[in-house]
């Protein structure tokens, strides 16, 4: 059995036990004991250290030869390619905000209504200055998923500092980096 | 490490196992085209959650003495 973890570019040092099966340019990061999810995940962020590019495989991509790795994979290649080049150099950096404690106001509608506003614009300001700072970004409410380049990694960890000091009603996570999970799939 | 620190670090350690998880199970490239880990309307962290309980129960048995 052939598990697939990844397909990188610009591999250095394969990290041990696991192998590389090229294709052109693009290299299938593969092992042939089965993983469970959590090992799966930490191959891939140890990859991020070997390689230029990383494409993260969801987890449970399987094949029973090197013949039909080649057949899933070959038909695919242009738009590995693509998504290659969308990751390249970057990592994935992961921030959810929640407001934060209890609710005031419960017994008036209109002004709960409108701290329910403020905090929802407190968010989505947020959000919108931090992806001001990344290649791409997917938000789904109060989480949100940042592709940022490894060299503007330290300027956007001051970014998610200072959007903590400046927002002290919000409570801001900030998780990562990652390999590009969230940027992985074809736009 | 005070029991403050200790119980924050270990909060820190879920939360990252289940957000690595929770890539794992749900984003990444596919493939194949036939994985079929999503079950109508259930949370696929929740089942990613039972994957790995079933995996570090089928080694216990080969560990026991």
């Amino acid at each position: 059995m052939i598990w697939l973890y990844a397909f990188v570019r610009g591999l250095g040092d394969l990290p041990f036990g696991l192998d590389a099966r090229p294709f052109g340019s693009v290299v299938a990061v593969t092992g042939a004991d089965e993983p469970d999810p959590l090992r799966h995940g930490l191959v891939v962020e140890s990859l991020l250290g070997a390689a230029e590019a990383v494409l993260p495989v969801r987890f449970g991509e399987r094949f029973d030869t090197e013949p039909d790795l080649a057949a899933a994979v070959e038909p695919r290649l242009e738009a590995l390619e693509r998504q290659l080049d969308r990751v390249a150099g970057c990592v994935e950096v992961g921030v959810r905000v929640v407001p934060r404690g209890e609710p005031a106001n419960r017994d008036d509608g209109a002004a709960y209504m409108r701290a329910r506003l403020e905090e929802h614009l407190a968010v989505e300001d947020v959000h919108r200055r931090l992806a001001a700072q990344a290649r791409a970004s997917v938000q789904t409410s109060g989480n949100a998923d940042y592709l940022v380049d490894r060299s503007d990694v330290d300027a956007f960890t001051v970014a998610v500092q200072e959007l903590v000091d400046s927002h002290p009603a919000l409570d801001i996570l900030c998780t990562g980096p990652w390999a590009p999970y969230n940027f992985a799939a074809a736009a | 490490m005070s029991v403050v620190e200790s119980r924050a670090a270990s909060l820190a350690e879920q939360v990252t196992v289940l957000d690595l998880v929770d890539r794992v199970l749900n984003k990444g490239v596919v493939v194949t085209g036939d994985i079929t880990l999503s079950v109508a309307d259930v949370d696929l962290v929740h089942v990613g959650l039972r994957l790995l309980l079933a995996s570090a129960a089928t080694l216990a048995p080969e560990s026991s003495p």
